[in-house]
């Protein structure tokens, strides 16, 4: 390979650039730590510790967040009054439903127990 | 928290060798030393990259500054795993500077006039080193961006061409090709002031 004398050149100034290093001045560090301080700051409160959040958003999360717990909650509600009060021409209808929704919902309160006896041991 | 702890932690974070990405999420999650952590981490390679392609000491903070400043930002959304801190600082340095660089163009095409690259009287082999820092710097931002933005990653923060790719999210044989041309071209404008650089033509 031929080497161009002009490459030597930039060669050079590659080196030159490279050899020293600036140093960090306590000025720019301070600039840059205060604007860390002040956007912790903004953030502060949604930046809350991730142990606090664990079990409950994990489980919200599993059902399918808010809207499918909130439809999931009428649902058990409706289920509840339908066993609690079940018309009589509906008797047999509201045994099998009211016993389908009450299982789900158990199951539900079961992983919600576990999930918090994990957390607290 | 008492500054003794506060130190100890410190340096846990230093001795665990938690990554850049860790650190960042701690940040987000409100930890006061991290940002501490992580400025000493990777400030003076932000700043050195940044003082590299512009030759300009209050350019290259102020940039090293918005960059950090993005990075703090940034931090409430960083998913650990998915980029690399050093690659996504590396990016941001890269574009601030160039910016800079095509406003300098302008400006220099405006003036026809160099200038000095600080008023401050200086011994005359730092003069000359500063002159050729310059020189270099002021050459770069004759390139298209994105030559320039090759060649300033190749030569001047010494990556490999596929960390090149990474950082701008192209092919390696585009990195390659980018190097090549922008080098060439490089080396052509500098031509034009050797003698003026202290480059002799023996």
């Amino acid at each position: 390979m031929m080497t161009d004398p002009k490459d030597d050149v930039l060669d050079d100034l590659f080196a030159q650039a490279r050899a020293t290093p600036p140093q960090v001045g306590a000025d720019l560090m301070g600039r840059v730590l205060a604007d860390a301080d002040q956007t912790q700051a903004q953030a502060g409160p949604q930046a809350a510790p991730i142990a606090r959040q664990g079990y409950l958003v994990r489980i919200m999360e599993s059902l399918g967040g808010w809207s499918a717990v909130g439809g999931l909650t009428a649902a058990t509600l409706i289920g509840v009054w339908i066993g609690a009060a079940p018309p009589e021409v509906l008797d047999d209808v509201a045994a099998g439903l009211s016993g389908e929704v009450l299982s789900l919902t158990l199951f539900d309160q079961t992983s919600f127990y576990f999930e918090e006896g994990l957390a607290d041991g | 928290m008492p500054v003794a702890m506060r130190q100890m932690k410190a340096s846990m974070h230093h001795v665990c060798g938690i990554d850049d990405g860790a650190l960042l999420v701690a940040f987000a999650n409100g930890d006061k030393d991290a940002a501490r952590d992580l400025a000493n981490r990777v400030l003076p390679r932000v700043l050195g990259q940044a003082t590299r392609m512009l030759s300009d000491r209050t350019e290259a903070e102020d940039v090293a500054q918005d960059a950090m400043m993005r990075l703090w930002k940034v931090a409430s959304e960083w998913r650990q795993g998915e980029a690399k801190v050093s690659t996504w600082l590396y990016r941001v340095v890269a574009n601030l500077c160039i910016d800079r660089l095509r406003k300098r163009r302008d400006r220099v095409a405006l003036d026809q006039v160099a200038e000095p690259a600080d008023g401050a009287p200086s011994a005359g082999a730092q003069m000359q080193t500063d002159a050729r820092m310059r020189a270099l710097s002021d050459a770069l931002a004759q390139l298209p961006d994105r030559q320039a933005q090759a060649v300033a990653l190749r030569h001047l923060e010494g990556l490999s061409n596929p960390q090149i790719a990474q950082i701008m999210d192209i092919s390696v044989r585009s990195v390659e090709s980018l190097t090549a041309r922008g080098k060439r071209a490089l080396a052509d404008i500098l031509a034009g002031r050797k003698a003026e650089l202290g480059y002799d033509d023996d």
